[in-house]
């Protein structure tokens, strides 16, 4: 059941009335199966296994909580990280992954090292820990949260109409985003691998890349809006993912802008503690590019993430050494040189077949040898996508964003949003919508 | 004082909330519209005369009422020639000229055979998606023509190619093909000599139809058996495209598409050479006499 389902918004209508009805002190049960609801409608194994992780990271915290001798507490820990690690790998390897599985294994994690830690006390209510590790707004597709970001409010989660004109705001532009955008431009991709890569003309081969990296940005914004937006809703500040990435000056601060979720749970969980950049520059380079091995890997097991994974690696050390400080004293080639390194990153991320990677580059830069074909397809058949393409530009900037904020709390503005919404579904109910691109991870 | 508690109260609700406000009264209008529309009759899309009757006598006879009928009026029109005594027909191998007076009509896949292996002067009316059930309701523009009705009474058209049921996998028989037949009927009012070729769905890749089941190749055998007995043998045939795509599972070979179900560019050669392998040429019949 995605965010942008009619289902969903039957669903969500239905939770949000039994939730602001249920006493506040109640509402982590209610949050708990209404959640679990959401997962059931995914399949009732992923349910149950979302259930699982909980029951054993809240059995882990509470042991590592209670006890008091260091090496025992580390055992725990060990078992309670591991456990969570090697049923990932192990979903990951199988190519069966439950419905958020790589998300709130993530939280998980982070709260048996944050028990461990003693940043956080361990949880006792075991409803309470459940209802956050299966919170069905970031159940999908984070952000990955951590326990002290939501328990809190878990206890007695307020619900005001502040927060719910706030949430819909959110919810609403990120509805609106993802149907009469993203999936416009996403239908691209399906009609490149259609003509088969070789076929491309050199236009159309960069037209399809950048399409792509904008529909998956735009995909990713869209559910972080509609995701903190029920949050809200719900009187959760669940953390944000994106700050305007395509705005960064470097492949490093892209990645402080991107998916910050789970780039501050590498840097936190795995970057810090291997030493970070205290121990030398020698270690600091080492542990960036183990920081993104792990990310290729977290992402695929194939030879194009790693490839994806470490060029990042590789170029976010060259910014650590000069390209940086080159790259601050510059105003607009910054920017040109992370949106090409970003999109030719994504062609690896997406093209998961080393071949075809290989012909796909060979059409985006056929002057180094890339055989043309007899049957090219060329730009002029694809002329439709550039408005929205276009428009997608326009949601690069925080500009968008800053107009619902401000005028949805006005009536023509609260109007002009409904309109949009209610068109949106309307094209959902017609045509549906797109899966997430990156719902598979 | 509980009066103005309660008045303002309202106040800050009303003023907190107008997305919620709005979204929900902008909701109930979307459902009564939304209710209107599906007890609303089938679209009107405009259903032009027939090439046959925009000259001459006929078409002085024809009102402006019948030119906007809902439905195709009655045959009553004269006919142009038609056999008396219909002789079963067989394939042959016709040239390129062959396809000089044929429409293609379908989905996505007739709209790049004509992007990539364009026959004679042939027409395509391809669209990416259409289904038997909105063809004739479908108002896209292709080639200079808006919808299926107006490319069909453009002109005469001695071959008529229909290509449809991959986006129709998950519908039944019955609906499927009751659908093709009102779209053959359609196509016999407007053509009435012509000669129509029905294609059979091509396979999926094994790959896809794992993905998407709905295109194991049980199902889609089984639609192909429909569509087959359409065939009458004189001026309704029946064209197995599979037999050069078919794996020998009843798959299409892996090799012939990136996206599981579209042909690459080099391999709609194959189509091209199996639609030119099989024609029908009769030489006492006008509108399919050879040409070449």
């Amino acid at each position: 059941m995605t965010f942008t389902s009619i289902k969903f918004l039957l669903f969500l209508a239905i939770f949000l009335i039994v939730y602001a009805a249920t006493p506040a002190r109640f509402r982590q049960y209610t949050l708990l199966l209404g959640s679990l609801v959401f997962a059931v409608f995914g399949s009732w194994l992923s349910a149950l296994i979302c259930v699982l992780f909980a029951v054993f990271s809240f059995i882990f915290g509470g042991l590592i909580s209670g006890q008091r001798d260091k090496n025992k507490r580390r055992l725990y820990l060990l078992i309670g990280v591991a456990g969570n690690a090697v049923a990932l790998v192990c979903f990951k390897a199988f190519s069966y992954l439950p419905l958020g599985v790589s998300y709130y294994t993530f939280s998980c994690i982070a709260y048996i090292v944050d028990v461990y830690r003693r940043t956080i006390p361990a949880e006792n209510n075991p409803a309470a820990f459940a209802a956050f590790v299966t919170m069905f707004p970031k159940l999908q597709q984070g952000p990955i949260t951590r326990y002290e970001e939501v328990s809190q409010n878990l206890m007695a989660p307020r619900v005001s109409w502040r927060g719910i004109q706030a949430g819909l705001e959110s919810f609403v532009l990120g509805f609106c985003l993802k149907v009469l955008l993203a999936d416009k431009l996403g239908g691209l991709w399906g009609e490149l691998e259609m003509h088969g890569f070789q076929n491309l003309s050199m236009p159309l081969a960069w037209l399809g890349i950048i399409t792509f990296s904008m529909q998956l940005y735009l995909e990713w914004q869209s559910y972080t809006f509609m995701a903190l937006g029920i949050g809200k809703m719900l009187g959760f500040n669940l953390p944000n993912n994106f700050n305007y990435p395509y705005l960064a000056k470097t492949i490093g601060e892209f990645y402080r802008r991107w998916h910050m979720t789970l780039m501050r749970w590498f840097k936190d969980y795995i970057y810090i503690p291997l030493g970070g950049s205290r121990k030398g520059m020698v270690r600091t380079f080492l542990n960036i590019l183990i920081v993104w091995f792990i990310t290729s890997v977290w992402h695929g097991f194939g030879w194009n993430f790693l490839l994806w994974g470490m060029g990042l690696g590789v170029l976010i050390v060259l910014e650590k050494l000069f390209l940086g400080k080159l790259m601050d004293k510059l105003k607009i080639l910054p920017h040109l040189y992370v949106i090409f390194f970003i999109v030719l990153s994504w062609c690896c991320f997406k093209v998961t077949d080393i071949h075809n990677l290989g012909v796909y580059f060979g059409r985006l830069f056929p002057m180094f040898g890339g055989s043309a074909s007899r049957y090219q397809v060329g730009i002029g058949q694809y002329s439709g996508i550039w408005p929205y393409l276009l428009a997608g530009v326009l949601f690069c900037f925080p500009i968008p964003e800053n107009i619902v904020r401000r005028f949805g709390k006005t009536w023509p503005g609260a109007i002009i949003l409904s309109v949009l919404f209610w068109w949106a579904v309307y094209t959902v109910q017609k045509s549906g919508s797109m899966p997430l691109a990156y719902a598979g991870f | 004082m509980n009066g103005t508690k309660v008045r303002k109260k309202k106040t800050t609700f009303w003023k907190a909330c107008p997305l919620l406000i709005s979204l929900v009264v902008f909701g109930i209008g979307f459902l009564i519209l939304n209710s209107f529309r599906e007890e609303e009759p089938e679209k009107k899309v405009k259903k032009p005369v027939p090439y046959y009757m925009q000259n001459g006598a006929s078409s002085a006879e024809s009102t402006p009422a019948q030119q906007e009928t809902e439905q195709p009026p009655e045959q009553t029109e004269p006919m142009p020639s038609e056999p008396s005594e219909p002789t079963p027909k067989e394939f042959c191998q016709v040239g390129e000229h062959y396809f000089d007076d044929a429409l293609f009509i379908g989905n996505s896949r007739t709209k790049w055979f004509g992007y990539y292996q364009p026959l004679g002067e042939a027409t395509y009316y391809g669209v990416d998606m259409m289904t038997i059930y909105d063809v004739l309701d479908n108002t896209d523009t292709v080639n200079g023509y808006t919808g299926v009705y107006s490319v069909l009474a453009a002109k005469h058209y001695g071959k008529v190619y229909l290509c449809f049921g991959i986006n129709e996998c998950g519908f039944s028989n019955e609906s499927f093909m009751e659908s093709y037949q009102e779209l053959i009927d359609t196509v016999r009012y407007y053509q009435p000599d012509a000669l129509i070729f029905v294609q059979s769905i091509m396979y999926t890749t094994r790959e896809r139809a794992e993905k998407e089941p709905v295109f194991n190749t049980s199902v889609i055998s089984n639609k192909n058996e429909a569509i087959s007995e359409l065939d009458n043998g004189t001026d309704i045939f029946y064209l197995d495209v599979n037999e050069f795509v078919d794996d020998g599972t009843g798959y299409m070979k892996a090799e012939y598409s990136g996206d599981g179900a579209h042909l690459y560019p080099q391999y709609y050669e194959l189509y091209r050479d199996y639609i030119l392998a099989h024609g029908i040429v009769d030489k006492d019949h006008p509108a399919i006499a050879p040409k070449n």
